[in-house]
């Protein structure tokens, strides 16, 4: 219905075609990663890669283990 | 044929109530377990620390306002940083939102299957609370404010009150030791609950500029109070779990609703879990419904989009699928929130606005300068 009417009742222009298709993009990607099973690159993964060794550093230094 | 709405304003009382919301909405039953398993007896020291640390990027925030005040904060970090540099910096922002907007429903998920429907698949809350939050972001900012202050009086209220009915159980002794390992622990605490849920306080940004013209001057005033009750009703929470469950309540994941299992007063009231159920449910749809409004206008407004309506419910697709491939474990998902979480925060949230503030505030500095200066030289 919405796709229905961004894309014929009211002209959208270039900008809004360009994010709209890329978002549907990205649904479909994570669509058919979730559909089979594929394990592809999501959010967390990419997040991983970025963050993960200096976020565990940073909770290594601050955890306090009781004896 | 499609027509954008105005945006229609709201009131200081309305913002600090949608900040209320926001800030409160899924941590009261998500903060204390974890905090109390980092800080210990210390947990409300470390909300204090952080909550202190908010209210700085809540000044920030305001001076950002002050200086732009019908501008949203893309539309600041534009002015101020350029547009090629905030795009660098969304690189961050964005997927942050996004996972805030995941992170959400993925929590209420989780809390029902541990809890309250043990059978029903997670893809039938996400599913059901991404479509209500999307229509309801849809609808538009001055719809949530009017709504979310319906909901707030029930839900604080009845929050109150079950914390009040477990009175008879609290042991003051066990507030003590504070500083059983000292310091570290309070960091650790501080840390973690400044990057869920007062870093948080970011999405504020997009959102000031829906402040009536007339509300401006007390705003600040407003906000501040807003964020204090937020932290004063965390501190509130925290200090009850431990004074009910003391040693045990690291290890009492959903705290409050452990909290609520146990009450038995006047031999009627007893298992009135379900209200604290249905607070975190009804405070995850608000902060849910916000998180996605403002996903939507920052994309929108970083790709000067006409309508930001028009990528509401296609987010809202994206956040649902996310949810449902981001994780394959329950220990996977606690660490993303408990360790990737806080450092993604302050890369995706704090650092853009810190670098943005203090932009504008050397451009303001030196405007004023070169003001004065051609005063004096024409005088």
């Amino acid at each position: 219905m919405l796709i229905f009417q961004r894309l014929v009742t009211r002209r959208m222009d270039w900008r809004e075609k360009t994010v709209y298709a890329f978002l549907l993009a990205f649904s479909v990607y994570e669509a058919i990663d979730y559909a089979g099973n594929l394990d592809w690159m999501e959010l967390y993964e990419w997040n991983d890669l970025l963050f993960a060794g200096p976020a565990r550093s940073i909770e290594r230094f601050l955890s306090y283990k009781p004896k | 044929m499609m027509e954008k709405k105005a945006a229609v304003p709201i009131s200081a009382f309305q913002m600090s109530l949608l900040l209320f919301a926001f800030m409160t909405g899924s941590a009261i039953i998500n903060i204390p377990g974890p905090i109390i398993s980092e800080a210990f007896g210390g947990a409300w020291i470390s909300l204090l620390f952080s909550g202190a640390a908010g209210l700085l990027l809540l000044g920030c925030l305001l001076f950002l306002h002050r200086a732009e005040p019908d501008l949203s904060y893309v539309e600041c970090s534009k002015k101020a940083l350029g547009t090629a540099v905030t795009f660098a910096l969304s690189v961050m922002t964005v997927p942050f939102l996004l996972h805030i907007v995941t992170g959400i429903v993925i929590d209420v998920g989780l809390f029902m299957n541990s809890s309250m429907l043990r059978e029903t698949p997670n893809t039938v809350f996400n599913l059901a609370i991404f479509a209500i939050a999307a229509l309801t972001a849809r609808a538009g900012i001055e719809v949530m404010a009017r709504m979310f202050a319906l909901i707030l009086m029930l839900i604080i209220p009845l929050t109150v009150i079950v914390l009040a009915l477990a009175i008879p159980n609290y042991q003051f002794a066990n507030l003590l030791p504070v500083f059983p390992y000292g310091w570290r622990p309070i960091w650790h605490g501080a840390y973690s609950s400044f990057g869920f849920p007062f870093e948080e306080i970011f999405v504020f940004g997009m959102l000031l500029k829906y402040t009536r013209k007339e509300d401006r001057t007390f705003l600040g005033r407003s906000l501040a109070k807003g964020f204090s009750s937020c932290i004063l009703f965390l501190i509130l929470s925290t200090l009850c779990t431990l004074m009910l469950f003391g040693p045990l309540a690291p290890i009492k994941k959903y705290s409050l609703f452990e909290l609520a299992r146990i009450i038995e007063a006047f031999e009627i009231i007893q298992r009135i879990e379900s209200v604290i159920g249905m607070s975190l449910i009804a405070g995850s749809y608000m902060k849910e419904s916000i998180a996605l409004f403002v996903l939507a206008h920052f994309v929108s407004d970083l790709f000067k989009l006409k309508d930001a309506r028009a990528i509401m419910m296609p987010l809202a697709l994206i956040g649902f699928l996310n949810s449902l491939v981001s994780y394959d474990s329950n220990t996977e998902w606690i660490e993303i929130v408990n360790v990737m979480h806080p450092l993604w925060a302050f890369g995706g949230f704090t650092l853009p606005l810190l670098l943005t503030a203090a932009l504008i505030g050397i451009k303001r500095r030196r405007s004023g300068a070169r003001a004065s200066g051609s005063a004096d030289s024409s005088g």
